[in-house]
């Protein structure tokens, strides 16, 4: 079971069980945003503590990339785009 | 008589012997985990379908059988947080099934902290704790591209080194802290079951080559031309290196966050979060918690022999000094820019500015920002207290209450309300025991 995500309207493929972080950094994609007071999301703890790898999941609010499993057209943003 | 349940926070080693222990003397528990499968960070399970061997498989399958043989009075929870408990001693639940209910305990198996020493650099995108790397080459079951450097203190080092090694990856270098080569009597003093591992680890990472520089700290990361730049110093030698990914740690340390006194409600930490003792001791000390809770609970209890705990207790400490290296003083000179606080973007310059004056460690807080970000004070509390212990002695005060973690509004209104009855609460994800 294979698909993609959307990361900024750009198509990133996953593997199953793949978190969006996985999915993400496999397509080389590290820097996930930048936070309100300027620092930079990534991952660090990769089990769900630190709270850096925050992202947008689209219709329902910012979560832990590290911690989200993919699913297929799952859209992701980074935190701090302004929505529609 | 009510049959409330018994809330275990964590899947792992500690909180599954808990949950397991617990359905054996007729309880019904609930365990929730926030990761998508159970097993913690050491049983971590390969999710892509793969079914080559993991790491631990025996242990591993052993603590998921006596788990499974119980399932008819387990709930497991995944992708589900606890996020606090009130006064009443209402439990709430969010994530992939969120609800509100009353345990007539609870127990905290949320497992170790790891502790990383803030560095120059160590913000930057391709710099994750050491832990992040290794629960990412169980749970993809392969590992990440790039050359990788292993860098701090610890036996960790070493663990996931092997483990990139066997997985077909080598790391690039290993750069450690401390000289644990230098401790042969502590180290043949070490049980049976640590020093095979770590023999097992060592011959792996020799050979395949691997350089390991002990004595060696990293000074600072930059990143240059997409790679990370790894300034290095060995005794006043300095060397640059350059990487794609670099794995930071310094250590675990207990995690007593969460562990709320409870005016109605017994609320018990178990395994690592406790004292960090370690997987094998882990299993043990949830079957000894579980034991208390019962004893509590006035129920019949199994008794626990404490003689395995009192040897890995041992154990971890003669680790500790094989370990122990004067690398915190580091702290003092890291440069003014470097960040403490990783939530708030806040820089040693922020907490000399503030030190500066007259300032208490609730004041830290609440001007400073530290402790006050998304992870609460988990990441950079211990290196704050241990920069200002000249000025304020015990350091900020750490945030005791809840949410113990972020949480969405949207989940607390969603979160369906089994306070008054207690019914079954569908488990949405199927958890797997591989």
């Amino acid at each position: 079971m294979t698909g993609h995500i959307l990361w900024n309207d750009r198509d990133v493929p996953y593997e199953q069980g793949e978190t969006l972080a996985q999915a993400l950094n496999r397509a080389g994609i590290t820097h996930l945003g930048t936070g309100l007071a300027g620092q930079s999301r990534s991952v660090f703890c990769g089990i769900g503590q630190c709270q850096n790898c925050l992202v947008i999941l689209e219709g329902k609010g910012p979560c832990e990339a590290c911690r989200v499993l993919c699913a297929d057209g799952l859209a992701v943003s980074p935190v701090g785009t302004p929505h529609d | 008589m009510t049959d409330r349940r018994i809330l275990v926070v964590g899947a792992g080693p500690a909180g599954l012997s808990a949950a397991a222990t617990l359905a054996q003397a007729g309880q019904r528990v609930v365990v929730v985990d926030q990761a998508p499968q159970i097993g913690g960070t050491v049983y971590a399970q390969n999710r892509t379908g793969d079914t080559r061997p993991l790491s631990h498989a025996k242990e591993r399958r052993a603590l998921f059988d006596v788990v499974a043989a119980q399932r008819e009075r387990i709930d497991i929870h995944c992708s589900t947080s606890f996020v606090g408990l009130d006064y009443q001693g209402n439990a709430l639940i969010t994530g992939a099934d969120g609800f509100l209910f009353q345990p007539k305990a609870v127990i905290m198996a949320t497992g170790a902290r790891e502790l990383v020493q803030p560095r120059p650099g160590w913000t930057l995108p391709g710099v994750t704790s050491v832990g992040a790397l290794q629960v990412d080459l169980k749970t993809a079951g392969r590992p990440p591209e790039g050359r990788i450097a292993i860098a701090g203190s610890g036996s960790l080092l070493y663990a996931l080194g092997a483990q990139l090694t066997r997985a077909g990856k080598a790391p690039a270098v290993i750069f450690d802290a401390a000289h644990p080569f230098l401790h042969p009597l502590a180290t043949a003093r070490l049980p049976l079951h640590i020093l095979q591992e770590a023999t097992g680890f060592i011959l792996t990472l020799i050979r395949a080559r691997v350089p390991i520089l002990s004595g060696t700290r990293i000074l600072s990361v930059e990143e240059k031309k997409g790679a990370l730049s790894l300034k290095t110093n060995h005794g006043g030698r300095f060397r640059t290196v350059e990487v794609d990914r670099l794995g930071l740690h310094d250590g675990l340390a207990r995690n007593d966050y969460g562990l709320q006194k409870n005016p109605t409600i017994p609320v018990i930490a178990a395994g690592d979060c406790r004292d960090v003792l370690g997987r094998f001791a882990a299993v043990k000390d949830g079957n000894r918690v579980a034991a208390e809770i019962l004893n509590l609970l006035g129920t019949p209890a199994p008794g626990i022999s404490l003689t395995s705990l009192n040897t890995e207790k041992a154990a971890q400490r003669r680790l500790k000094s094989i370990f122990a290296h004067d690398g915190c003083n580091d702290l003092n000179d890291l440069p003014d820019e470097t960040i403490l606080c990783r939530c708030e973007n806040r820089s040693v310059a922020d907490l000399k500015a503030l030190t500066a004056t007259d300032q208490t460690p609730r004041m830290l807080r609440l001007n400073g920002r530290f402790g006050m970000g998304a992870c609460q004070g988990r990441f950079c509390l211990d290196w704050v207290a241990k920069l200002t212990a000249a000025e304020m002695g015990s350091g900020p005060s750490r945030p005791q209450r809840w949410p113990l973690r972020p949480v969405l509004i949207a989940e607390i209104l969603n979160a369906a309300d089994h306070s008054g009855n207690e019914t079954h609460i569908e488990e949405s994800a199927k958890c797997t025991f591989r």
